[in-house]
Formats: structure tokens, sequence, C-alpha cells
């Protein structure tokens, strides 16, 4: 099933009768990817699963809209992407917390992760990482840890090729800033 | 995914193969349930917010009562001929309350919780 291209995917999407089966297929190629390009950004698992599915529903019911003007994986990476936004964006919201505590919040999260138990550096790097305003990470974490184009990260955040790329410089040096001062 | 991060992710939520098999079943599971009407969230938020105003305003505005027995019997008058728009009934109210000035009147027409129509009945 890995190797259904998206042509053949969205054929059987597309088709009432097979649609069931080939949302079980997409699901299945693309789950993986998505779930630790979430779990980047909202850092708990609990979330990253909840988001994962939401993002599933959004495409099973906006599968119709899609254009076909990017790869499939991009339009769900956009999906999943700005399902991120909005859970951070509710979360500030939500009983009017202020935009620090958030940031603490996820930084709480990433102490507990006892994936980094030992390993100081990467927690260093993670925390360098939280220290950065929210689109300069997402930037960042999108072409370091999953290797995306600029235009490709251009296109899921709808910003400008440019303007991913300054992004993109900031980050790095404040990365390269926070990890010197510290 | 590497194996440290695979060891921690068993750890706390099972195998990851054993995850990613379940997830799709989970995502249709959703997708068969009828959509929770989330009644709260589709109201707009200005409709809370002047809700919540309207609420504060009904706990912070004192009673008529206590309004009345923490003020002065000038400030009285001016409390009762807000309460009307009618103009010649202010007037008339003012012209009895300058002629009859005297505390007892006045609080005798707030202690029968009389309003101004019955107070010009009463002229």
């Amino acid at each position: 099933m890995e190797h259904l291209s998206d042509q053949e995917l969205l054929e059987g999407l597309r088709n009432p009768e097979s649609k069931n089966y080939y949302f079980n297929l997409l699901c299945r190629k693309f789950q993986e990817r998505l779930y630790w390009h979430i779990r980047r950004i909202v850092l708990s698992h609990e979330d990253a699963d909840d988001l994962l599915q939401e993002t599933f529903i959004q495409s099973w019911q906006k599968i119709h809209t899609f254009e076909e003007r990017s790869q499939l994986s991009t339009w769900l990476i956009r999906i999943a992407t700005n399902k991120c936004l909005d859970f951070l964006k509710k979360k500030r919201r939500f009983f009017f917390i202020p935009l620090i505590d958030v940031e603490k919040n996820l930084e709480e999260i990433l102490e507990a992760d006892s994936y980094f138990d030992g390993d100081e550096a990467e927690k260093k790097f993670q925390k360098a990482l939280l220290s950065l305003p929210e689109k300069q990470r997402i930037v960042f974490q999108m072409r370091y840890y999953e290797d995306l184009k600029f235009t490709e990260i251009a296109d899921i955040l709808s910003l400008s090729e440019g303007g991913v790329k300054s992004n993109y410089h900031l980050a790095q040096k404040k990365l390269k800033d926070f990890l010197v001062d510290d | 995914m590497d194996h440290k991060r695979k060891a921690d992710f068993t750890k706390h939520f099972g195998t990851p193969e054993s995850y990613f098999e379940e997830l799709p079943g989970k995502v249709q599971e959703r997708l068969q349930k009828p959509a929770i009407r989330r009644f709260p969230l589709r109201v707009p938020r200005f409709v809370f917010a002047l809700s919540f105003l309207a609420l504060i305003a009904f706990l912070v505005k004192p009673s008529e009562e206590a309004l009345i027995e923490n003020l002065d019997n000038d400030v009285v008058v001016e409390y009762l001929m807000a309460r009307t728009d009618l103009a010649f009934v202010e007037e008339s109210y003012v012209d009895y309350v300058e002629l009859t000035e005297s505390d007892a009147t006045i609080d005798y027409l707030i202690q029968e919780n009389l309003d101004l129509n019955t107070i010009i009945k009463e002229l």
C-alpha cells in the first residue's frame, strides 16, 4: 500500500464505493509522518493523537476540494499544521492564559518527556527551539527534521518563499545565540 | 523512528506499530459517530462577551431599595425623577417635593414603594 501513488489514492477516494477502503490506505500511508510533524509542534502524545485524528477527519470531509495543485502529503501537512496552530491559539485563549504560559506549558511537557532523560544536549536544543516565535519554530522544524523544501513549507504555511527563508535564517541565528549564551 | 524514540514511545503508549495499526480504525470510528453539537463553541464570541457584561452589570447593580437607603433625599428625588420619561411628571414631582420638602414624606413614598405615576395621582 505504501507504493500507491497520490493519483491512485485520489481516484479511490473519489469513488463513493471505495472511499472507505482508500481512506484507510491514506491513513496508513501518511499517519507516521503526520504524527511526528504534529508531535514536534504540540509535544504531548495525547494532543498529537487527537490532532492527527482530526486531521484525517478533515481530509475525509474535504477531499473533494483538493485541487491537486500540490502533493497530497503537502495538503495533509497543511491541514495538520493549521490544526496545531489553532490548537495552540485556543490554548492561549483558554481562560485568558497569556502567551508565556503556553510556551511554559510546552517546556513542562518537554521536561517530562523521558525521551530526553540523560540527553542534556538534545533537551537544551529542544528548549532553544521553544524559545523561538511560533512561526520560526515551525518553519525550522519542517526544514530541519522533515527536510521539506522552502517552496513546500511556503505552500503549507501560505507564506512567500522569501518569508520562509527569512524565518528559517532568523531561527538559525537565534538558536545559535541561545545555545552559545547558554 | 530511532531506537531510543521507539523504546520511549513503547514505554508510554504501546508499540508504535500497534498504535499506528489501530489509528485508522479509531479515525473511522470517530467518522461514524454523529457529530457532537458543540453549541457553546458555535455561538459568536461577542454574544458571550455581551452576556458576560450583562451578567456583571446585573450582579453589580444594587437593588433599588439598597440604593435608596444609602442616598440622601436630594439624590433620592433625582433618582425617582430619572425613572420616568414624562417631563411634566418630573416637574410636578419637583414642585411637590419642593412644596412638601420633608424627609418623612419621601420616606413614606419610598416605604410604600410608590412609583411616580402613583405619586402624581396622589398629588
